[in-house]
């Protein structure tokens, strides 16, 4: 099986489920393929918890775990906890939720930014420092938070570091009449998540992730991308730009959206269709921008436009 | 995305301007300029300030425009010259528009209002609409404008040129449909119509509201009069000349005559004999090297004893007539084309310059006016006879009373019982079988009546008793300024009187018969704007001198020149330093860019998809092709070996070059045997 077909294969079983986003389910595999993390924002009901629940299902020997944030929950519930053990008289380590390779964090803003700091460095580095012990996560560790745009009652926006640390933003969005009715015949006896039988396993994931760290990338295409993502530098409608962070994540998901192409190196447009995706989450806009209506996908949208592309 | 005008449209309709407006160099660089940014790559990166900068730039020339045009002393059609430049002032927004990376300009940059609700909207933190136009839209308006108070748009191209070019763009905005030709072509054609009756009718308004100077409402050879018309005598409070003697101390003449008319036609004064008022050009000499204009006869030759002089400032117009003394004997130093002169004395000049400035010789051996017509200057209406001659026996004025006695009674008879009055009362009657005629009532009955009622009569009475006479128009020199030293001429200063022929000394005097309480009734005339608009206007006609003279012209101009080099220096530098960004990552792109056979069909592309937006990706753009040609494959085929060879940095096949080369070739011809309307333009 060549990565290709591993990658479709992997696309077709998730889009089995998760009806009608085919472009959203490739680039939030992309993500994952890139060793990236995913912020699915979108409205309730329209898939978010399905699609991570259907990428987890449909890898063989993948750890999934999902923790509901709420804002009472604590970093420790997070990350574990070291309980004293009267019997050993030693501190016995029990890893929080983290030590997964696919973590869902439901409704990430609901918790209280301390809590939500906590995934800081497991994303950043794929480690995690408790009591001043480092523990390494797994060779394939993948983050799909959620959280609800409209509702902002009791809830925390994710600190800017926080936001940094997410590859890319996507959302799902509504779907047509069509595709809503092939969802309700879909559940008509029983979820098709229940019923979704792995595709590939842990390790071909694993040579996905390397097969796409080895797509080609011209030096051309490098500096189209720094020069997309330095265009957010001293914008007047941008207050917080875009980090070379964004540089390196932008050339990632291309690499790794190219392996869902079937291609060995990356052409522009693949850089174009996730730009949005991995810019518009770090930025924030200046407040005359922002009441004015702007939206930080609209300036990225606007940059893509404008930016001269090669060809 | 705004609607904006169809390639060429605009081009066209600014050729058309020039072409209408007398500017075709001019029109033919802003249509390069406008047209150009279809054919070039080079784009600013304008911004919703930068707009904003353009549209105060714009606003600037306007306003800048309006002051040089005032300041030039187009008082008159001001409005119209400042029309027909529009285009050129509003090309920084156009400039914007054209060559800037957005589909419109913003409309809260462009208002005040906008902009305060905008920044209002963002304080309380409340959504604004970004409404956004093309600016195009409004360029080809101002141009249709801007032609049809042009120089030239009496020609027959006006109205096809506005039809066409009005119904291009109504066709191009109502997305083409045939059957909609004619109804647009008539829409085009009666608004064509329509504004220009519009425009005819208020560059009549502006003329008649913004003063009567200049050769508005004169005419040498008819006097309207106010006679037997009841109602209240109304006249300008405007400045229309200012004048000072060349000797302080020295008193300026007191009666200016613009003309003088011999035949009273019962309410109207005129002069019948058309070949006898001709004009003819004034004899022009050199005395001590200054140009003078002598009247003919025993005309000044700078002999003699030094005349009394005054200077007369003013703006004029061709055929604008001079206020002159009656015994003026030369004019002196004006800037004149020409200076003619009737055998009534009228004096009318053609200016070099909107302001004009010059000396007066007076009291001298010259007259302007020629002797009397022995009919003519002698006649009386028939309707007017009886009470005429009733009044000249009350006054035991025969034919053989010398000339100054008959002067002091009439005096002593219109100074004592006659009352003057701006209000009339009197209504006319044209024959005494329907009534008695004005001047009847005046003299008989009402004993009160204005200037114009006052010499017609003297004029008449004179007549009776065997002395020519005329009726004179002009002004009467009664307002001083005495801060400055200048004598002030305006409207209400306007003034009838009666040229006398004094046989004896063989020339014409001025006898004025009006009560001078005249004088008192205009002092509450000037309110406190008209002095605001009198220090304007003096301010405009002195800078005007002075910019004209030879000495000042010259730093004059250099000062704008290097106002107007500085001005386009810092806005050129500023648009070179923000093209060369762009044109510097081009350039970049270009030393790194390798080629590959499909770029040979960017410039077929191009002719048939229109400029590829800079951020469009090649490969995205040239799939519009895919509609027009018979195998897509190909086009597909291609891409995927110009994607490979552009951007895999080891493309492995070696021949894959010439496989793509093979198949350009292909598409080329392809799309040469397509006629390029199958392809959609997007």
């Amino acid at each position: 099986m060549t990565h290709h077909e591993c990658a479709s294969r992997l696309e077709s079983a998730v889009c089995s489920v998760v009806r009608g986003q085919r472009e959203v389910v490739r680039r939030v595999l992309a993500c994952m393929v890139s060793g990236g993390h995913v912020l699915l924002e979108d409205f309730p009901g329209t898939g978010k918890t399905t699609l991570s629940k259907a990428v987890a299902r449909s890898i063989e020997g993948a750890e999934f775990k999902r923790v509901q944030f709420t804002p009472d929950l604590l970093p420790s519930d997070i990350l574990g906890i070291s309980v004293f053990d009267p019997r050993t008289q030693e501190f016995q380590f029990h890893p929080g939720p983290v030590f997964t390779e696919i973590l869902l964090a439901d409704e990430i803003n609901r918790a209280s930014p301390r809590t939500q700091s906590a995934l800081l460095e497991a994303m950043g580095e794929g480690q995690a420092t408790i009591d001043g012990k480092r523990h390494d996560l797994k060779g394939l560790f993948f983050v799909i938070a959620t959280q609800n745009p409209v509702e902002f009652r009791g809830t925390y926006p994710l600190p800017e570091a926080q936001m940094d640390r997410f590859t890319m933003q996507c959302a799902l969005g509504y779907l047509d009449a069509g595709q809503e009715v092939a969802i309700l015949a879909d559940q008509a006896e029983s979820h098709p998540v229940e019923r979704l039988a792995p595709v590939v396993t842990r390790d071909d994931i694993l040579a996905l992730m390397a097969a796409a760290r080895r797509v080609r990338f011209s030096e051309e295409l490098r500096h189209y991308v720094v020069r997309l993502v330095a265009a957010t530098r001293g914008h007047a409608k941008i207050q917080l730009a875009a980090s070379p962070r964004a540089s390196l994540a932008l050339m990632k998901v291309s690499q790794a959206l190219a392996v869902f192409e079937g291609l060995d190196y990356v052409p522009p447009e693949l850089i174009q269709a996730v730009a949005t995706d991995v810019i518009a989450h770090r930025l924030l806009l200046s407040p005359e921008a922002k009441y004015s209506g702007a939206t930080p996908r609209q300036v990225v949208a606007e940059l893509v436009e404008n930016t001269p592309v090669p060809i | 995305m705004p609607h904006s005008p169809p390639r060429l449209l605009l081009g066209c309709t600014l050729l058309f301007w020039g072409a209408m407006s007398g500017r075709p160099l001019l029109a033919l660089f802003m249509a390069l300029v406008v047209e150009g940014s279809h054919w070039t790559r080079v784009r600013w990166d304008f911004n919703d300030t930068a707009c904003g900068r353009a549209w105060r730039i714009a606003v600037a020339a306007v306003m800048v425009a309006a002051v040089l045009i005032w300041l030039d002393g187009n008082r008159f059609n001001a409005m119209p010259v400042l029309l027909s430049w529009m285009p050129l002032l509003l090309m920084p927004m156009q400039f914007v528009q054209s060559y800037g990376m957005r589909a419109g300009v913003p409309v809260s940059e462009l208002s005040f209002l906008a902009k305060r609700r905008r920044e209002r909207n963002q304080r309380l933190g409340l959504q604004t609409e970004g409404g956004e136009f093309n600016f195009g839209n409004v360029l080809f308006t101002t141009s249709l404008v801007a032609a049809s108070v042009g120089s030239d748009a009496y020609s027959w191209l006006f109205l096809p040129g506005v039809v066409i070019l009005s119904g291009w763009m109504l066709m191009s905005a109502g997305r083409a449909r045939l059957w909609l030709l004619a109804p647009v072509l008539i829409v085009a054609g009666l608004l064509a119509i329509g504004g220009r009756v519009v425009i005819e009718r208020a560059e009549e308004w502006l003329g008649r509201t913004t003063g009567d100077s200049g050769t508005r409402g004169f005419d040498p050879n008819f006097a309207s009069t106010l006679i037997g018309r009841p109602g209240a005598v109304r006249q300008s409070p405007e400045i229309i000349w200012r004048l000072w003697t060349d000797q302080p101390g020295e008193k300026p003449p007191r009666l200016l005559r613009t003309a003088s008319f011999n035949t009273f036609l019962g309410t109207n004064w005129q002069n019948q004999r058309v070949a006898a008022v001709d004009f003819r050009s004034l004899d022009s000499r050199l005395i001590d090297e200054v140009a003078y204009y002598t009247f003919g006869g025993n005309a000044y030759d700078g002999t003699g004893p030094p005349l009394p002089s005054y200077r007369l400032r003013g703006s004029a117009d061709a055929e604008t007539p001079l206020p002159l003394p009656g015994n003026a004997a030369a004019l002196r130093d004006f800037a004149l084309d020409d200076v003619e002169c009737n055998t009534f004395g009228t004096v009318r000049v053609y200016p070099t310059q909107a302001v004009i400035e010059g000396g007066i010789l007076w009291r001298g051996p010259g007259n302007p006016e020629s002797p009397p017509i022995p009919d003519e200057d002698l006649r009386i209406p028939l309707a007017e006879r009886d009470t005429i001659q009733t009044t000249r026996e009350q006054l035991g004025i025969t034919p053989d009373t010398p000339l100054a006695a008959v002067l002091d009674r009439l005096h002593a008879f219109f100074h004592g019982g006659f009352r003057y009055t701006r209000n009339l009362h009197i209504s006319h009657s044209p024959y005494r079988a329907a009534g008695p005629t004005a001047l009847t009532k005046f003299l008989e009955s009402e004993r009160a009546g204005h200037c114009e009622y006052f010499a017609t009569a003297a004029a008449l009475i004179l007549r009776d008793a065997g002395v020519p006479a005329r009726y004179a128009t002009g002004y009467a020199v009664i307002e001083r300024d005495s801060t400055r030293g200048v004598h002030i001429i305006r409207g209400i200063h306007g003034h009838a009187w009666c040229r006398v022929w004094d046989e004896a000394a063989q020339r014409w005097i001025d006898f004025d018969p009006t009560p001078p309480a005249w004088f008192g009734s205009l002092s509450n005339q000037v309110t406190r704007g008209q002095r605001i608009k009198d220090a304007l206007q003096r301010l405009r006609e002195d800078f005007f001198i002075w910019r004209t003279r030879p000495e000042n012209r010259l730093a004059v101009s250099l000062a704008m020149t290097a106002i107007g080099l500085a001005v386009a220096a810092v806005i050129a530098s500023r648009l070179w330093k923000s093209r060369r960004q762009i044109d510097h990552w081009s350039k970049r792109e270009k030393r790194h860019s390798p080629r590959t056979p499909l770029h040979d069909l960017e410039k077929p592309a191009t002719r048939r998809l229109g400029i590829r937006p800079p951020g469009m990706p090649y490969a995205a753009w040239l799939a519009g092709l895919r509609p027009g040609l018979p195998d897509a494959a190909i086009l597909d085929r291609a891409i995927v070996l110009h994607q490979r060879l552009r951007f895999d940095p080891a493309p492995g096949e070696s021949d894959a070059e010439n496989q793509l080369a093979d198949l350009v070739r292909q598409l080329i011809q392809a799309l040469r045997s397509v006629p390029p309307h199958a392809t959609p333009a997007e």
